[in-house]
């Protein structure tokens, strides 16, 4: 589903660079990336669907070639769905506009199909009765929701999802964590940066270790818990891990 | 008592031959400044948007047009046109309406940017957030970030309305029958009457002035509180207050512009 | 002519910035003062000469100024050669340093509160506060702003043609009646304008880069 091959991406201003990275997700699998911040975490995420630009190397997603010109960006894009740290949602429009905007825009629905799905959406991750506020009527948990509605209503493929729950107090990551469960339970393929480890240990088919733009180690999450290989992640696990 | 006289001249200053002949006086002032305004909007959000592009052939023409218009006096760019408009057309063109076409040329400089400096001020997430969900630059362009950023422009737009209505005071100099030309003829024809004359003239500029700026500076208060603040809660709120939001050539190399969204979109975006 | 017009406009531009910075600088203290009086007249001030145009100060002091004064004073001002380049001097500052004062009073308010605390707490007085404490730092802080306000300034010394003052505007269209080459004047003009604009934005620039790194250093060695 989304291959890496021998991806190098060259420091600039406003990313972190990533150094001969080979990875290939399958579909339907569920890897959650961590490592200290300034690891290239984000990066590697950005670049699947060319928000940042790779300096060399191929990256093929779902059959279609990220460098190649003739791919078509949007189209790409509108198969993968992100979540961002900071969510992101539209400030001036309504949480259900917020999730219309695009079917409507880029899939060409009507505007009764498009409320009927996000009406759908947003009951499922527990909203139904928000659809009328304004994004900053809701707390980080319900728009970090919503922002996740917003991205399944575009029927994605593959869900990237930045740090999703580290911009949230403490009592309100759990909700969001429940929403992110039911799609793995429903086998969407899926990669997570976080750093709640116990949440990745449900989860995670795979566990990604970075760190300075490289990875280091990738496994089954229960073995790089227990028994991490290599010394930097030994320390950042020991640290995690004395933290909670 | 030379003011109260001055009172019957009233009409001239306001209207000026109006209902006789050509509209002319404060409402001339306005209305140059309105049809300035509203004729290159289009002009400047084009502008605006252009400069941001990663494409050189249509960044630096951009640049260059703004950079010129924003360093010649408007003196001279009404002269430019009042002198070279004719050759141009190939006939006679009323003063009024080279007047009019120079203030354009002129305004949608400094409209670009306004649109340039509201489009970056808004995050940079909002525009991943967009094309994340599958849509075009175009479309996130139209349905996300403008309509966020002219939120924001409305006070620097309403206080560029201010400035550009004192700045029609200078097409006086090739002739437009203008407040300052209304009061000027009168304090020429009447010398006892200057000092009356150039008090109307202020009182009129004075109180349209006033009012506009004072209007912007509340809608400037309005939205900043309700608006600006739903945004990254670190961004750019300090530079708002302390720049004027229009003429701000520099705004880059500001040092508060710590947290501010990179200047340039980039081409793979 | 034109040389003679390129010296008056560098005379304007440069008594205007100077005049229009102290003037400037007076009002904004006054506008954050203490006394409720100072604040009252200097808040008028920027009212008054914000909200209406600098062509008319220009032609004010040019046209009325003089009648206002005793009349003997207005005949030795109306028949000196140089009177309407003072006109526009007038005009200009005053209408200019309604803006810087407006720039550099909320410059003011950009500051910490802790600045003043730490001025008073070392026994500065008010004055010593204000010159080694505050207006330093101000002036750092609104460079950019200020800088643009003076460029636009700089092209504000072209109204001064409305009053006959010879400088490079008048000029050309002096060339303009007397020759019909008004095409090689305008547009040798308008380079000149753009010219010395951007001079001026490069150098403001280079002045905030250094002031800048000097700043840097310093809390640098604090640190």
């Amino acid at each position: 589903m989304i291959k890496f091959i021998n991806v190098y991406k060259a420091f600039n201003d406003q990313c972190i660079p990533l150094k001969n990275i080979n990875l290939e997700i399958s579909k339907g699998e569920v890897v959650v990336v961590c490592g200290p911040s300034g690891a290239g975490k984000s990066t590697l995420l950005r670049v699947i669907n060319k928000l940042e630009p790779i300096d060399d190397g191929e990256i093929i997603v779902d059959g279609m070639h990220l460098s190649d010109p003739k791919t078509n960006l949007t189209k790409l894009r509108a198969e993968i769905g992100v979540v961002f740290q900071h969510f992101n949602l539209y400030p001036h429009k309504t949480v259900l506009k917020n999730i219309t905007l695009a079917p409507r825009k880029v899939r060409g629905l009507s505007r009764k199909q498009a409320r009927e799905k996000a009406v759908q959406l947003l009951e499922r991750v527990g909203l139904a009765h928000k659809r009328d506020a304004f994004p900053i009527q809701l707390s980080g948990g319900e728009q970090q929701r919503v922002a996740i509605a917003r991205s399944l209503a575009m029927e994605p493929k593959i869900m990237l999802f930045d740090e999703p729950t580290s911009a949230l107090d403490p009592e309100l990551i759990s909700e969001v964590l429940e929403v992110m469960i039911s799609l793995v339970k429903e086998g969407m393929t899926m990669v997570i940066i976080t750093h709640e480890l116990a949440f990745a240990q449900k989860v995670a088919d795979r566990l990604i270790f970075m760190d300075n733009g490289e990875i280091l180690e990738v496994g089954k999450p229960a073995d790089i818990l227990v028994n991490p290989q290599h010394a930097r992640t030994r320390e950042f696990v020991s640290k995690i891990l004395h933290v909670h | 008592m030379g003011l109260l006289e001055q009172f019957s001249h009233w009409n001239f200053y306001l209207l000026g031959t109006y209902p006789k002949g050509e509209i002319g006086g404060l409402a001339l002032n306005i209305i140059l400044a309105a049809l300035a305004l509203s004729l290159s909007f289009i002009f400047g959000v084009m502008l605006g948007y252009s400069r941001l592009s990663c494409r050189m052939y249509i960044k630096y023409p951009c640049v260059a047009y703004i950079e010129i218009i924003r360093a010649t006096p408007l003196i001279l760019l009404i002269f430019w046109f009042y002198f070279f408009l004719p050759y141009l057309v190939g006939g006679n063109i009323s003063i009024f309406w080279s007047a009019v076409i120079s203030l354009c040329v002129y305004a949608a400089a400094y409209q670009a940017e306004i649109v340039r400096a509201g489009i970056l001020a808004i995050p940079r997430g909002q525009l991943e957030a967009a094309l994340s969900t599958g849509m075009s630059r175009l479309q996130a362009m139209k349905s996300v970030i403008l309509p966020q950023a002219f939120k924001i422009m409305i006070p620097s737009f309403m206080s560029f309305f201010v400035s550009l209505f004192k700045d029609t005071s200078v097409t006086y100099i090739i002739g437009v029958i203008e407040l300052t030309q209304t009061g000027i003829i009168i304090s020429q024809r009447q010398p006892d009457k200057m000092l009356s004359a150039y008090l109307s003239m202020a009182i009129g500029y004075f109180v349209i002035c006033y009012t506009l700026s004072h209007v912007a500076r509340r809608l400037e208060k309005k939205i900043g509180i309700y608006d600006l603040e739903s945004y990254r809660p670190d961004a750019c709120r300090d530079e708002y207050m302390l720049l004027p939001t229009h003429k701000t050539g520099d705004e880059e190399e500001h040092p508060s512009r710590i947290c501010s969204p990179k200047p340039e979109f980039r081409k793979d975006l | 002519m034109m040389i003679t017009g390129v010296k008056i406009t560098l005379v304007l531009l440069v008594t205007t910035t100077i005049s229009s910075l102290l003037l400037g600088n007076v009002i904004a203290i006054m506008r954050v003062s203490r006394t409720r009086f100072l604040r009252v007249l200097g808040n008028l001030y920027v009212e008054i000469f914000r909200n209406i145009p600098g062509l008319f100060w220009v032609l004010f002091f040019y046209f009325v100024f003089p009648e206002l004064l005793p009349s003997g004073l207005s005949e030795k001002l109306n028949s000196y050669l140089y009177y309407p380049v003072i006109a526009g001097i007038l005009g200009l500052t005053v209408d200019n340093a309604s803006y810087v004062s407006d720039i550099l009073r909320s410059g003011r308010l950009a500051i910490p509160h802790g600045q003043r605390e730490v001025a008073i707490s070392t026994g500065l007085n008010r004055v010593q506060q204000w010159i080694y404490v505050l207006l330093p730092q101000i002036y750092r802080v609104t460079l950019p702003p200020l800088g643009t306000r003076m460029v636009h300034n700089f092209k504000n010394t072209s109204l001064c043609m409305a009053i006959t003052a010879p400088e490079l505007t008048w000029a050309t269209q002096q060339i303009e009646s007397l020759t019909f080459r008004g095409i090689e004047a305008t547009t040798i003009a308008t380079l000149f304008y753009i010219c010395l604009a951007a001079i001026m934005v490069s150098i403001i620039i280079l002045l905030e880069k250094y002031l800048k790194i000097d700043i840097s250093s310093i809390t640098h060695s604090r640190a």
